[in-house]
């Protein structure tokens, strides 16, 4: 595979709640669009697939994934949108999240596809709080990295990315960008965001994107904090931050995969592992939960 | 070495272990008129972080009359818990005759092997050495803990350890007697060239002023060190540090906050400032609390005003609120013990193997082969749906 070594990365803007429900397919195209034209990949916020189940009448959470188990046809649907999308942006495209039905109940899902449409892999969110539980979602069995010419993709939905043992697995089964689609309801404080990606990227020394819903959808407020983040070391002012935006604003920016390797080659976290210490504590810690 | 450097080094070290006689020690510490701290009501703990500047010492009673100052600030401001930071006692290499002869720009191993040879390391030198630095060094936190009925954490100093030489920190009771020690896990650059040990264990120490873990600097830039630490109990992770680079406000924030956060305990972070040896050493002393704790959801309870001047940051601690917040946050009811226990420790033993040597490289063409072309079959991609 040709790895390219810069990529430039479009997070898109979707304000839910703008529009009338039924436009959705043109609010998420639109969207894309407006950030794709120098874009090698376009990343949509999580609850792309939650605006269609608005076209269909439902207004509140506590109801999408019942009315999502009761449209098993609506996720093939969504995917021939976004698959349509990449293909006409010539992007590679995280298609923002779906609600997914499954055996025993509803995945909270992202698809990621290449610049000819064709599906590149699915993530599931893994760690689902009890609010996310009582709403009938069931998380996903694993956490994969997808290796494509614009990086070595992992994905973390929503609460994922507060989970530094997701993030951990991701970077050491050799993720190099982290996509991360989340609705984040308003006010999102800037700590917040920085105890999720802006350090789950500087402990792994990976990039990270987080491209958040905005507007309001099924009753709540989300507030987006659009951002790219890269090792301190890589940005200017040592920040971590590559670029960041205001609620509701889409962002752009390069991610250089030479000088992540320069910086990781210059300090390398992962170098100072200490096995013997993980290997006696893990996974036993856990059962103290 | 020739046999008068040998019989020098001898004398020095006979010198020294008389010098660092306990009973000396604790006399001199007992010379300070040190305030006594308010007792423990096992919900609310005053803690203090010590931010001390690195002054070589000429004499343990310069080392003492340091320590001794800085504690009756904390104490006086009603703390029960003083943390000081990592390798405090390292101003006790200053006793070393003509350690400081090569001047203030001097790096430390330059002035190794000026007086111990070349080829010296900085933990041949300490494991000659160090177990006289270290009588006097523990000897003045206990009696200090003694005299105040606090809690102290000794930050830390290089010691012999199984094995070698290693940097460790200790917590000493109100009773003067040694609770807990913990010897640094992960290492910093510099401590490798040096030719330091690793540890590899993390204890909590059940205290009448909260449950303690006393990780040091580098221990606190990976998750795992504090997940396994609060799993274990650990309320209160007391984190010496000392930090050579200049300041700079993400990069400092990249060890205890975001531990703090993920793990869900408080951080008591205690830094050691000033010049020695060449090195700047930066850090701005804090105590650390989830963001849910602080009013204005920073997750910073109480902060140092300078990066590099001497300070004493504290503040006071509701485990209580804590022990609430834990039981209903839940980011930690998200765990999954169900897939970590598939998943670890195979996936750090996969890396380790595919790493060029524990090292990563990914970019270009020179990158090894990629997850999906050949490497692990837990990580192929789904199969499209």
């Amino acid at each position: 595979m040709d790895r390219r070594a810069r990529v430039r990365v479009g997070l898109a803007a979707v304000e839910a709640g703008a529009s009338d429900p039924a436009a959705w397919p043109e609010v998420i195209a639109r969207a894309v669009h407006r950030v794709a034209a120098d874009a090698d990949l376009v990343v949509l916020p999580a609850g792309t697939g939650v605006l269609a189940l608005g076209a269909e009448g439902v207004r509140r959470w506590e109801d999408a994934c019942d009315a999502a188990a009761g449209l098993p046809g609506l996720p093939a649907w969504l995917r021939e949108t976004c698959a349509d999308l990449a293909r006409s942006a010539g992007v590679y495209l995280l298609s923002g999240t779906a609600l997914v039905p499954q055996d025993g109940g509803v995945r909270h899902e992202a698809w990621l596809f290449a610049p000819d449409g064709s599906l590149v892999g699915t993530q599931a969110q893994t760690h689902l709080t009890p609010h996310e539980r009582a709403l009938g979602l069931i998380p996903g069995d694993d956490l994969a990295v997808f290796p494509t010419p614009v990086g070595d993709i992992g994905i973390l939905i929503q609460t994922d990315l507060w989970i530094p043992e997701a993030c951990r697995i991701l970077a050491l089964r050799g993720a190099t960008l982290l996509l991360a689609p989340v609705a984040v309801p308003a006010p999102y404080p800037e700590a917040h965001q920085v105890r999720g990606l802006w350090q789950q990227v500087q402990q792994n020394q990976i990039f990270g994107v987080e491209c958040g819903l905005s507007g309001e959808l099924l009753g709540v407020p989300y507030r987006s904090r659009p951002a790219v983040c890269a090792p301190c070391e890589m940005t200017e002012g040592e920040s971590g931050w590559l670029a960041r935006g205001e609620d509701g604003q889409a962002l752009s920016a390069v991610v250089d995969y030479r000088a992540l390797q320069a910086a990781v080659d210059r300090y390398d976290i992962f170098a100072r592992f200490n096995y013997r210490l993980y290997e006696r504590y893990l996974p036993a810690i856990y059962e103290h939960l | 070495m020739s046999r008068l450097d040998r019989a020098k080094a001898a004398a020095l070290r006979a010198w020294l272990w008389w010098a660092s006689r306990p009973h000396r020690v604790r006399a001199l510490v007992r010379r300070h008129r040190l305030p006594r701290a308010p007792q423990p009501s096992g919900v609310r703990v005053t803690a203090a972080a010590v931010q001390m500047e690195l002054r070589l010492a000429a004499s343990a009673g310069a080392f003492i009359g340091q320590v001794a100052g800085l504690t009756a600030d904390a104490i006086g401001r009603g703390a029960q818990l003083v943390v000081f930071p990592e390798d405090c006692g390292t101003a006790l290499v200053g006793l070393l005759p003509g350690i400081a002869g090569g001047g203030p720009h001097e790096d430390v191993d330059s002035a190794v092997r000026r007086l111990a040879g070349p080829g010296a390391r900085v933990a041949d030198v300490l494991a000659a050495v160090g177990p006289a630095l270290g009588r006097i060094f523990a000897a003045t936190f206990s009696e200090i803990a003694r005299a105040t009925g606090a809690w102290v954490v000794a930050g830390s100093t290089m010691l012999p350890v199984a094995g070698g030489v290693g940097n460790v920190a200790f917590l000493f009771g109100p009773d003067g007697r040694e609770a807990g020690r913990h010897v640094k896990c992960h290492l910093i650059e510099l401590e490798e060239r040096w030719g330091l040990r690793t540890g590899d264990d993390l204890q909590v120490y059940h205290t009448p002023v909260g449950r303690l873990a006393l990780p040091i600097c580098m221990d606190a830039t990976y998750f795992e060190t504090y997940r396994i630490l609060a799993l274990r109990g650990a309320e209160i992770v007391c984190v010496p540090t000392a930090d050579p680079q200049p300041y700079n406000v993400w990069k400092a924030l990249r060890g205890p906050w975001p531990r703090t956060q993920e793990s869900l305990v408080y951080s008591v972070h205690a830094c050691l400032v000033g010049r020695a040896f060449g090195l700047q050493l930066t850090g701005r002393s804090a105590l650390f609390a989830p963001l849910e704790l602080t009013p204005d959801a920073s997750g910073v309870m109480a902060r140092a005003a300078s990066a590099d001047s001497q300070e004493v940051v504290v503040g006071a601690l509701d485990l209580q609120a804590l022990r609430s917040l834990r039981a209903h946050h839940p980011a930690l009811k998200a765990l999954r013990p169900d897939l970590y226990r598939r998943v670890f420790p195979a996936v750090y033993h996969q890396y380790r193997a595919r790493s060029a040597g524990g090292r990563r490289v990914w970019a270009g063409s020179s990158a090894p082969p990629a997850v999906g072309e050949g490497r692990t079959a837990p990580d192929r991609p789904e199969t499209p749906r």
